[in-house]
């Protein structure tokens, strides 16, 4: 805990400062009769640098609460952490869904990337994959193609 | 318009049978998304927003989004009591006395009054609204630029100070979500911030996508890493209709959470998470025996559940007539409202009495409906967290990546949504609320603009801002209260160091 | 627009040979409306208005879809970049992005030579209006009550840089009074804080200030139109006021991404020609309180290059810059 808030304080004050230099130099301040596009980023940037000052100080004189002992480390833990055999991919594949959106279409792209959840991520049997794949998909499709009518799109790998 | 006659065109309106149905829909909904973990009101509306297209009348709309909005703070407390897992952050410290008096085995008694409690609270919170917000919209239109900055930047300070958790986190989410507002065409001077080039970036993000990469999807991914164990109903919930003892001990805190929700709701920035906290706080302190709290005290139940179901409905208020979404769900319905062409404001009551009307109505049925739903169905709604992760995460997350998707109708807004989901995990991990960032968002704008035009009015002089009668009040209200939270803080730190309030699960 | 061009591919296939051919049979799918504003805005109701009465005169339907954003830039750059064969067209040609930001800013396109005008439908001029509750009742008594008071005339305005911007602003040069300007987002706001008394005169479109006007909260003090607006009968313009001031407002027509062939232009401008003098029509243009102006494609396209100039004379008489 401890180092991850120091990362996000540092994360926070640097920041603060491109948004402050930032605003400064390309949006400009304006005058007091008429603030510029460049005022209320500014001052907020200046905010934040101090802010971040503030939860960095905060967090290096907090005292370490037994450092030694890991309150969410579970026992539970398989091979691999949890972290990266499921959050990773889990991001991956949302980012995939996206790319192939508009490709594939919408039916395709929803079929695709709940089958890829189950095997890949949830890593459940074939069977039971595809049921959850065709019972979900069917019913998104159902759904939205009744809710958004003509939004969603049909795909452009099969013109 | 009179308000009995404007509330007997209300009913009129409410109860025609697709609006019942409609209110009944969001209740159901409504309910449902509360009961689910890591699925809350602001995202859920979210979802339907888009389907606010297919919805021809306004009223419909609205009455739907706003059953959903209340019915979720019933559904919000099933979860907390029974696997002390809060099924949205309006329930959080329900779960504090609401899990251990399950434990006791008296689960059927913290549902039931949890139920009871909501269903006065909500009530009473609609009579409030139905004489207070014409009252309100009356002077409505003196809340000038001056005023409307004040009124923001007080609500938003206030949505940090009061959440009773850190002030500094509280701010730099405050100034983030200012910040992420701003990207995109800033209309007072035109020119184009922070889009770097990116078109999609020129309108800026939108309000949805924000709202549920944070919320949604971050708690999709933090629930990814902790390989959720697909947790059972094991407790059995047992009589719900609270004992006569219950019933005494818990009648003031009901009548005090409605109080407190009431006023905390119709402050911008107040809403319901804040004064079911607040309400907490406040029964720990009138308690007698104030060592209960903690070890199922039926009150730490009944007020907070009293608490965000007042503010639900009485967070209504400044949005019809002043024109301002006061917290996350809200500003939702605002954005559907805009999209039914209808602008909320000063001028609702007189030139779209139907949706007004219409809609209080529908809350007093809503909330009818609501605890017919709920006291006896309690044990139904549990069996909704039976739905296991492995089907609940990719589904939650097609909703939300479809759902961003149509707004604008591009895949931009996918990749920014995951891009928000994964900032909304970071949030998660390092114990940072949320509700700042996304109040600061929607409120950001506002702020910017109405301080701008404020001084191109005045000609530059801040004195502006506490020489005009409101603004100034508002102010000096704010002043005086965090002082007041101030020196509370001061005395209970010299008087205690024992107490260590750790109301996260 | 790329999965719905892609769609279309088909039928293009066919339709190329003959353009002519295509004109005939135009259109044999639902035609897309781009709306490059939000929902709700005047220029979406004139645009639900034409697609309710485009079913009565075409063989297939008109969709509107709305792509707001950038101020209207990033819906009409879909439109541009859309395959033209006329099933993708811009509702909303000749409003400020495209007769007045080309003059102050870098454009992603060529508002003129990237899409071919269609036709025009309607001008929404601008109205200086007032709090009903003001001491002054035209130009004439406002100038005189400024110059007493002595201090600028505080101006609400739906947005910086926007036709009602720069009406108002020439308004104060020409007239010689110091007039500050204030931008809110959009025309609903803009209104409401005029109507609250926060700020002395305001301007707007027609349909967005007839409503208060209606209900007794404004007056209408002048429009700066050229002639009369239709809507407003009864106001005087400015230049009657003694004010040698007028601009085009908002204009708000049709257009074509440029490669459009003619012969599509001509059919879908024929359509609305008959929907502009359709009757009910009239009665729900009248009911928005937008004024019907229609004009040809030729006299269209000719009347943007016209405007365009026009507002970029006036942008440099006024020194506005956006940097």
């Amino acid at each position: 805990m401890g180092r991850a808030e120091r990362v996000a304080a540092a994360v926070v004050i640097g920041g603060g400062l491109a948004v402050a230099w930032h605003a400064y130099a390309h949006l400009k301040l304006g005058m007091m009769i008429s603030p510029g596009a460049g005022f209320l980023p500014f001052w907020v940037g200046v905010a934040l640098v101090i802010l971040g000052t503030i939860w960095l100080g905060m967090s290096l004189m907090a005292p370490q609460p037994q450092a030694a002992a890991p309150a969410e480390a579970p026992a539970e833990r398989p091979a691999g952490h949890p972290a990266l055999t499921r959050l990773v991919p889990g991001v991956l594949l949302v980012i995939a869904y996206g790319w192939i959106f508009e490709r594939a279409g919408f039916f395709l792209a929803t079929a695709l990337f709940m089958i890829a959840w189950q095997k890949g991520i949830e890593r459940e049997g074939w069977v039971k994959s595809l049921v959850v794949t065709i019972v979900c998909a069917g019913a998104m499709y159902l759904l939205f193609s009744f809710l958004l009518k003509g939004v969603l799109p049909r795909g452009t790998w099969f013109d | 318009m009179d308000i009995f006659s404007g509330l007997l065109n209300g009913f009129s309106i409410a109860l025609t049978p697709m609006n019942v149905l409609f209110a009944f829909i969001g209740a159901v909904l409504g309910t449902a998304i509360g009961v689910l973990p890591g699925l809350g009101p602001a995202a859920t509306i979210a979802l339907l927003l888009p389907a606010t297209y297919a919805i021809e009348s306004p009223v419909t709309a609205i009455i739907l989004m706003a059953g959903i909005f209340y019915g979720s703070m019933y559904g919000g407390s099933t979860t907390s009591i029974l696997l002390n897992l809060p099924g949205e952050a309006a329930s959080v410290v329900t779960c504090i006395d609401g899990y251990k008096m399950a434990q006791q085995g008296r689960a059927g008694a913290a549902l039931g009054i949890a139920a009871i409690g909501s269903f006065v609270a909500g009530t009473v919170g609609v009579i409030g609204m139905t004489f207070f917000a014409p009252v309100i919209a009356t002077f409505a239109l003196s809340f000038g630029p001056p005023e409307k900055f004040s009124l923001a930047v007080v609500g938003l300070l206030l949505a940090v100070t009061l959440s009773g958790a850190s002030i500094v986190k509280g701010l730099i989410m405050m100034a983030t979500g200012l910040l992420l507002a701003d990207v995109g065409l800033d209309p007072i001077s035109g020119k184009t911030r922070f889009a770097f080039g990116v078109t999609e970036l020129n309108s800026g993000f939108d309000f949805v996508t924000l709202a549920m990469g944070v919320f949604g999807l971050g708690e999709i991914f933090y629930g990814l890493e902790q390989t959720m164990k697909g947790e059972l109903v094991t407790t059995k919930v047992g009589q719900v209709w609270p004992t006569m003892k219950d019933w005494v001990a818990s009648r003031w805190a009901i009548l005090r959470g409605t109080l407190v929700g009431f006023f905390i709701g119709v402050i911008p920035g107040g809403g319901a998470v804040i004064s079911s906290l607040v309400s907490y706080a406040v029964e720990k302190r009138v308690a007698k025996d104030p060592s209960q709290f903690g070890h199922g005290a039926i009150q730490g139940v009944a007020g907070p559940e009293s608490a965000n179901n007042a503010a639900s409905s009485s967070s209504f208020i400044p949005l019809l007539t002043l024109g301002i979404p006061g917290n996350a769900s809200i500003a939702m319905i605002f954005a559907a409202l805009l999209i039914k062409g209808v602008t909320p404001g000063p001028f609702l009551i007189q030139e779209h009495p139907e949706i007004f009307w219409g809609v209080i109505a529908s809350m007093y049925i809503g909330n009818v409906m609501l605890l017919v739903l709920n006291l006896p169905l309690v044990g139904l709604w549990a069996q909704l967290v039976r739905v296991p992760f492995a089907i609940m995460a990719p589904v939650i997350i097609l909703f939300t990546a479809i759902g961003s998707y149509s707004i604008q109708g591009q895949v931009f807004d996918i990749y920014s949504l995951v891009g928000f989901g994964l900032f909304g995990y970071a949030l998660r991990k390092l114990k940072i609320e949320a509700g700042p960032l996304v109040l600061a968002f929607v409120l950001g704008p506002m702020v910017e603009a109405a301080m701008r035009q404020s001084l191109l009015m005045s000609g530059g002089d801040f004195t502006v801002f506490v020489t005009r009668p409101i603004s100034a009040t508002l102010i000096a209200l704010f002043v005086t209260l965090a002082l007041g939270q101030a020196g509370v803080a001061l005395w209970k730190s010299r008087r205690a160091t024992a107490s260590s309030n750790s109301n996260r699960p | 627009m790329k999965r719905l061009a892609a769609s279309l591919t088909a039928i293009l296939a066919v339709a190329a040979f003959s353009a002519t051919a295509m004109a005939a049979d135009f259109p044999t799918k639902p035609v897309q409306a781009v709306v490059p504003m939000a929902a709700g805005g005047s220029t979406d109701l004139l645009a639900r208005a034409v697609e309710k009465y485009w079913a009565k005169y075409s063989k297939q339907p008109m969709v509107i879809v709305n792509k707001p954003g950038g101020g209207g830039v990033v819906g009409t750059e879909g439109v541009v970049r859309a395959k033209p064969d006329g099933y993708t067209l811009y509702i909303g040609y000749g409003s400020g992005h495209d007769v007045v930001m080309p003059t102050l800013q870098k454009m992603p396109y060529d508002p003129q030579k990237d899409l071919v005008a269609v036709s025009r439908v309607s001008i929404h001029s601008v109205a200086i209006v007032a709090s009903a509750k003001a001491p002054y009742n035209d130009i004439k008594e406002l100038l005189a009550f400024a110059k007493k008071e002595g201090k600028p005339i505080t101006t609400a305005v739906s947005v910086k840089a926007g036709a009602v911007d720069l009406a108002l602003t020439a308004f104060g040069k020409a007239a010689g009074v110091n007039i500050v300007t204030v931008p809110f987002s959009g025309g609903a706001e803009a209104t409401t804080a005029l109507a609250g008394g926060h700020l002395m005169i305001g301007g707007g479109h027609p349909s967005e200030i007839i409503p208060h006007v209606k209900a007794g909260r404004f007056k209408v003090l002048a429009v700066v139109l050229p002639e009369r607006d239709p809507s407003l009968p009864n106001v005087p313009t400015l230049k009657e006021q003694g004010v040698n001031v007028a601009t085009w407002g908002s204009i708000k027509g049709l257009a074509a991404p440029a490669a459009t062939p003619k012969e599509v232009v001509k059919e879908i401008d024929a359509t609305i020609k008959k929907i502009c003098d359709d009757p009910e029509f009239r009665k729900t243009m009248a009911d928005l309180n937008q004024p019907i102006l229609y004009q040809n494609s030729e006299d269209f396209a000719k009347f943007i290059k016209q405007a365009t100039a026009d507002y970029a004379a006036l942008i440099k008489e006024l020194n506005i810059k956006i940097d």
